[in-house]
This record gives structure tokens, C-alpha cells and sequence, in this order.
């Protein structure tokens, strides 16, 4: 009887680093679905000034529990579904956290991007990084939904998660330039404004300021011709 | 304020006028003397020959010059390809309607009636006094030669653009027709109205600037000449907003600016609602006395709105997505594209769209803003361009202001340097 010798397990690849195997732990939901809850409270909280705050925490948990029923659960579904189809096993946990993970992610890089803009004054240059990152953990989410569902694998795979990221921040910034274009403020970018006390960058004096009214001569000039 | 324009025609028939008790020989005798030298001006559609708008004139030269308003005839400039002119004389005549010079600050035109010879009107020597009793004489709806009586209720001559005002009832059509005294003299021309008997005339000192001016080797150019009166003009008024530091108001914990003078109208409120977590005051002022370029262009508008904003229920980030809000939303919820005011951006219109930049900015007094600068540019009034500047104050966690500001019509210099004016009236009060 011929000896079945253990392949000794190489060490992970760029792609498996990418996607641990705890994201698919039943513990990992838990944490998930907490940090949401926690998240979606917060930011609906900190941007809630027509309620009262009681009634603003409950509305955050309350999109919480609806983003749950009717986006991951239907989400999460969709793709188990072809998970069963490509490769026999459902595995709705991985898919659930993965998307889960996704959004969490795209909260969370929002919010420090914002911070970033307001505390540096970047407003006007955030919206490339912003659609940058925002294509990353698209692609990041989608990769990870196919390598749960798909046979493929490797850069094949990471090629199709990366077209179809680029394809949807590309309207995306369609959508962000058409309403550049119909609200004047927005046009220098989303304005932030925080807390003055998280305030890094130095106001420019208002000579400075006023500076920007040749740059912005020249641009509209140009398009008077 | 309105253009005399066929748009208000039906809203003044309806709102109408009160009947007044005419002295003997007022209205009757003024009419009976006058009326064979003011005339019916109509522009047409030079393919079809129907009418676009119809205006009224007035004999100013024994030459065939005669007087009206530049909007009556702006067609004539800026669709000139399109569009011609006649006017119609008391007796049924017409004549071809060409065009002489143009004071579109004061919205005045002059023209001349080819192979016409009509009187003049005699122009008012003195300014009349206040009460003394007008008769407005014009071609109200196109209904024929009509003459209204009103009092003179004085001159605004702290608007931006100087005008009388007339407590009578002017209708489309009367536009560009003359307003006289008992005795027969033109104390101004009709020009524009509010309703309900508040109108608005052209000093009769614009009408004889225009008449004594020289128009040698000024033929045609009128797109130049009007540019030219425009950045004149603008010059003139920033100078004189900007040789003092601006008045400042209290908004909260706050000094923005005031009333600059009393060419502007203020007014403000509160939006406090009963379960509101914040207090809102809305303060604006707006200049009187916008140039009339075309039907899309107006010029030389000066505005601004403050939104005052205070909290003791909601945390500083609270606080901060309401300013956010205000900000984002040109501090009143509505697209920039609605309240810009005057002027179509995009191709083959009269703007171009705005263009703007973001940064933060602190005054002289210390007091730091976040400021979104935009401009944009005429594409026919070259070297004009309108600025909008928002802001929010960056102070402190539960109070700020939110300002926005549009001076419309001005150079790059004049912008940057009301706006520079406008930026140092912030302050925290004291």
C-alpha cells in the first residue's frame, strides 16, 4: 500500500493573508455584527442634530438591525447560493462576513479620511484617494465573495474582483461629479467640518486665500473661450 | 423689483390701481398736449414679423431721437441677427427703429426714427418735490396710448443704481415712456415696479447725460460700450463699499457683516422650533438697484446670508454636522445652480459654471473659517465674473456662523478685494 505523504503546508500567500480563515468563524459574526451596530450608532448619532440623542441611538441601532435583515442576510444569500452551485457548500458564514467586513471597512476609511481632510485641510484633494479606497475594499469585498464561490483562483480571480470594483467607483465619481457640478460648494470637494479642536492645519492668512481667485480666473476664463 | 416685461401683465391687471381724484386739467390737459410725442416702440421677430416685446418711447430731439429703456430694446444688441424694431406714432406711421447709444446702468437707450420730425419733450429743469403729482404716459398691456396719473415719492439715491421712486401704476409696456410734470416737462421715464402702486423711474439727469453725451466713432460696438459702462460701474460701486470697514452684527457669539449701507435691505429671523435641539437666525441683505443686462444677466447684485447657530443640547460633533449641513448646502438647503440668482451656465450661455477652492482662512482678528471660494465668468461681459464665497466659522464646538456671499458682476480685483473686507468683519463678540 502505497504511503500517502502530508504535503507540508507552504506559507500563506499574498491572497490568503488577505482572507484569513478566521473570517469564516462563527465568533468573527459576533464581533462583526457588534462593531456595526456600535459603528452605525455612532456616526448616526455624531450626524443626528434635528433629534434628540436617545431617539438618535435608537434610530442608529435600529438601521442596524434593518442593514442586517434586508442587505447581508438577501447579500450573504445571494452568494451562498452560488457557493453551493461552483463548489457544493453553501458557506453563508464567510459570505456574511465578508460583506459585513466590507461595509465596516468602507465606515471606518470614510470617517479617517474625513478626519484627515478636516484636521490637514485636504478637502479639496480627497476625492482621488477617497475613490481610490473605496475601489480597494470593493475589490477586496468582491475577491473575497468569489474565492468563497468560484473555483478560480489566484490572479484570475483577483484580475475579475478589481474590473468590476474599478467599474462601479468609476459611477461612483460619475455620480460625485454630476452633483460637483449642480452645487457649487461641492465643487472644491466635500466640505468637512469637525470639532475646532481637531484642527491640525494652519489657517492660511486671508491674503492667501484670496490667492485662489487668480487660479480660479484662469480656470473659468478658459472655459468662457 | 420687475422689468416692466410682458411676464407681469396679467398679475398687474389684476392687482390694479386705486381710483384717484384728478385736479382740472391735470391728466386731461398733460395727455392733450403731449401725447402726439411719445410713442409705441415694438420689437420683431425679423422672420415672421410678430412682435417680442413692446415698449414706449419718447420724442427727444427734433432729429427723430427718442428716448426709452434699454431693456425695451436689448434684443436689438444681443440678438440683433433675430430681431428688429419699429415705432409706431400717433397718427398709425411707422418707422424703423435704429439704435444710437445705450446707458445700461441707468437702463436708458437712444434711438433714432428714420425720416420721423417729432417735438420733443421738454426735460424737467428742477427735481420735483415730494408729493408733487406725475403723469406717466406709455402704452400699458398694448392697449393704446394711455396716461396714469401718480405722485413723485422721492429719489432713491442710496440704491446702487439711483432711482425715483413713483407712487403710480406702471404695466408692461409703459417702460421707456415718460413721466411728466403738470407743466409738461419729463421729470423721468418709467422703468420698472413692485405693484401696488410702487414704481420706479430713471432720473431725468441720466436722460440728459445720455442726450448731451458725444457719440462720435461710436457706431455699433454696443456689446463693448455696455461691457465698458458695466466695469465702470462696478468699479465705482465696490469703491465705495469697500472705504470703510464694514458694519458688523451680532449673530450669537459672534460679529458678521452688517448692513454696508443703505443701499442694502436687511432682514432676519429665527427658525426655532419647539423640539429644535439648536437656534437658528437667518440675517441676509441685499443690495438695491441690480443692472438689467438681459433677460438672464443681471449685474451689480451684492447679497449675503448669514445663518447664526447655537446649541446647549447637542455635542460638539453634533454641532459640527450642522454646520457641515450649512455649509455643504449653501446654507439653505438648495443647490447652488437655484440660488445663484441671474445667469445659465453650461454651453452657449451667459456664465460659465462656477469653479471653486477650498481652504482655511483666519482674519486679522484671529478668528479662523473654513472658506469655499468660487467664481464664475461672463461669457459676453468679458472681464466681469461673479464670486460666492461660503464659510463656516471654526471657533467653537456648540456656536458658529455660516455665510454665504454673492457679489455678482465685478473683476477679479474688485472681488478679491470686497471679499477681503467682507472676511475681516468676522470676529467673536466681544
Amino acid at each position: 500500500m502505497e504511503e500517502v505523504t502530508a504535503v507540508p503546508a507552504g506559507p500563506p500567500s499574498f491572497l490568503d493573508r488577505l482572507y484569513p480563515e478566521r473570517l469564516g468563524a462563527a465568533s468573527t459574526t459576533v464581533a462583526l455584527i457588534a462593531a456595526l451596530c456600535v459603528t452605525t450608532a455612532a456616526v448616526g448619532h455624531a450626524n443626528s442634530f434635528e433629534r434628540t440623542r436617545p431617539a438618535a441611538l435608537a434610530t442608529g441601532i435600529l438601521h442596524c438591525v434593518i442593514a442586517f435583515l434586508a442587505l447581508f442576510l438577501p447579500w450573504s444569500g445571494a452568494w451562498s447560493l452560488a457557493s453551493r452551485v461552483f463548489r457544493q457548500e453553501a458557506r453563508f458564514l464567510p459570505h456574511l462576513n465578508i460583506a459585513m467586513a466590507t461595509v465596516l471597512l468602507a465606515l471606518w476609511v470614510d470617517l479617517l479620511l474625513k478626519l484627515a481632510a478636516f484636521a490637514f485641510a485636504l478637502d479639496g484633494s480627497m476625492f482621488a484617494p477617497d475613490c481610490v479606497t473605496v475601489a480597494l475594499i470593493l475589490a477586496w469585498g468582491l475577491g473575497g465573495h468569489l474565492r468563497q464561490a468560484s473555483p478560480l483562483r489566484g490572479a484570475f480571480l483577483s484580475s475579475i474582483a478589481a474590473a468590476v470594483a474599478a467599474l462601479l467607483i468609476g459611477l461612483y465619481a460619475a455620480l460625485e461629479m454630476l452633483s460637483f457640478k449642480t452645487t457649487p460648494a461641492l465643487k472644491a470637494g466635500r466640505t468637512s467640518i469637525l470639532p475646532p479642536a481637531l484642527r491640525m492645519a494652519r489657517p492660511a492668512s486671508v491674503e492667501t486665500h484670496l490667492e485662489a481667485l487668480a487660479r480660479l480666473q484662469v480656470r473659468v476664463d478658459a472655459l468662457a473661450k | 423689483m420687475h422689468r416692466l416685461g410682458p411676464a407681469l401683465a396679467t398679475l398687474l391687471l389684476l392687482l390694479g390701481a386705486p381710483g384717484r381724484a384728478e385736479p382740472a386739467g391735470g391728466a386731461k390737459s398733460v395727455y392733450g398736449r403731449y401725447h402726439g410725442r411719445v410713442l409705441r416702440i415694438r420689437i420683431l421677430e425679423k422672420s415672421s414679423r410678430t412682435q417680442s416685446a413692446v415698449g414706449s418711447g419718447f420724442a427727444a430731439g427734433s432729429d427723430g431721437l427718442v428716448v426709452t429703456n434699454y431693456h425695451v430694446i436689448q434684443q436689438l444688441v444681443w440678438k440683433a441677427d433675430d430681431y428688429t424694431a419699429v415705432a409706431e406714432l400717433d397718427d398709425g406711421q411707422t418707422r424703423v427703429v435704429s439704435l444710437l447709444d445705450i446707458d445700461v446702468v441707468h437702463d436708458l437707450a437712444l434711438v433714432r426714427l428714420e425720416g420721423a420730425a417729432l417735438t420733443p419733450v421738454p426735460l424737467a429743469a428742477a427735481v420735483p418735490s415730494k408729493g408733487q403729482r406725475l403723469y406717466a404716459m406709455g402704452d400699458p398691456l398694448d392697449l393704446g396710448m394711455t396716461i396714469v396719473e401718480g405722485s413723485y415719492s422721492g429719489l432713491l439715491s442710496e440704491a446702487l443704481v439711483p432711482r425715483v421712486h413713483f407712487t403710480g401704476s406702471l404695466n408692461p409696456g409703459m417702460s421707456g415712456g415718460p413721466v411728466l410734470d403738470a407743466a409738461g416737462a419729463a421729470v423721468g421715464v418709467s422703468d420698472a415696479t413692485s405693484g401696488n402702486q410702487v414704481s420706479f423711474l430713471v432720473p431725468i439727469r441720466f436722460v440728459k447725460e445720455l442726450l448731451s453725451r458725444s457719440r462720435t466713432g461710436e457706431a455699433g460696438r454696443f456689446k463693448e460700450r455696455i461691457t465698458a459702462q458695466l466695469l465702470a460701474h462696478q468699479d465705482e460701486t465696490i469703491a465705495a463699499l469697500t472705504a470703510k470697514p464694514l458694519p458688523t452684527q451680532s449673530l450669537g457669539a459672534f460679529k458678521a457683516p452688517g448692513q454696508p449701507s443703505s443701499a442694502f435691505r436687511c432682514w432676519a429671523n429665527t427658525n426655532e422650533a419647539k423640539e429644535q435641539p439648536y437656534e437658528a437666525v437667518r440675517s441676509s441683505c441685499h443690495a438695491e438697484g441690480q443692472i438689467y443686462v438681459t433677460e438672464w444677466v443681471y449685474t451689480s447684485g451684492v447679497r449675503f446670508v448669514h445663518h447664526g447657530l447655537k446649541t446647549s443640547k447637542l455635542d460638539a460633533l453634533q454641532f459640527s454636522a450642522l454646520e457641515r449641513r450649512y455649509v455643504n448646502e449653501d446654507g439653505e438647503g438648495r443647490t447652488g445652480a437655484t440660488y445663484a440668482g441671474y445667469g445659465r451656465d453650461g454651453d452657449g450661455a451667459e456664465v460659465t459654471p462656477y469653479e471653486c477652492e477650498n481652504s482655511l482662512v483666519t482674519n486679522s482678528g484671529g478668528l479662523v473659517l473654513k472658506g469655499i471660494v468660487c467664481l464664475r465668468a461672463h461669457k459676453e461681459l468679458r472681464g466681469l465674473y461673479d464670486l460666492r464665497w461660503i464659510a463656516g466659522t471654526l471657533a467653537d464646538a456648540h456656536s458658529g456662523v455660516v455665510t454665504t456671499l454673492d457679489v455678482d458682476g465685478v473683476t477679479r480685483e474688485n472681488a478679491a478685494r470686497f471679499l477681503k473686507l467682507y472676511i475681516e468683519a468676522f470676529s467673536w463678540k466681544k
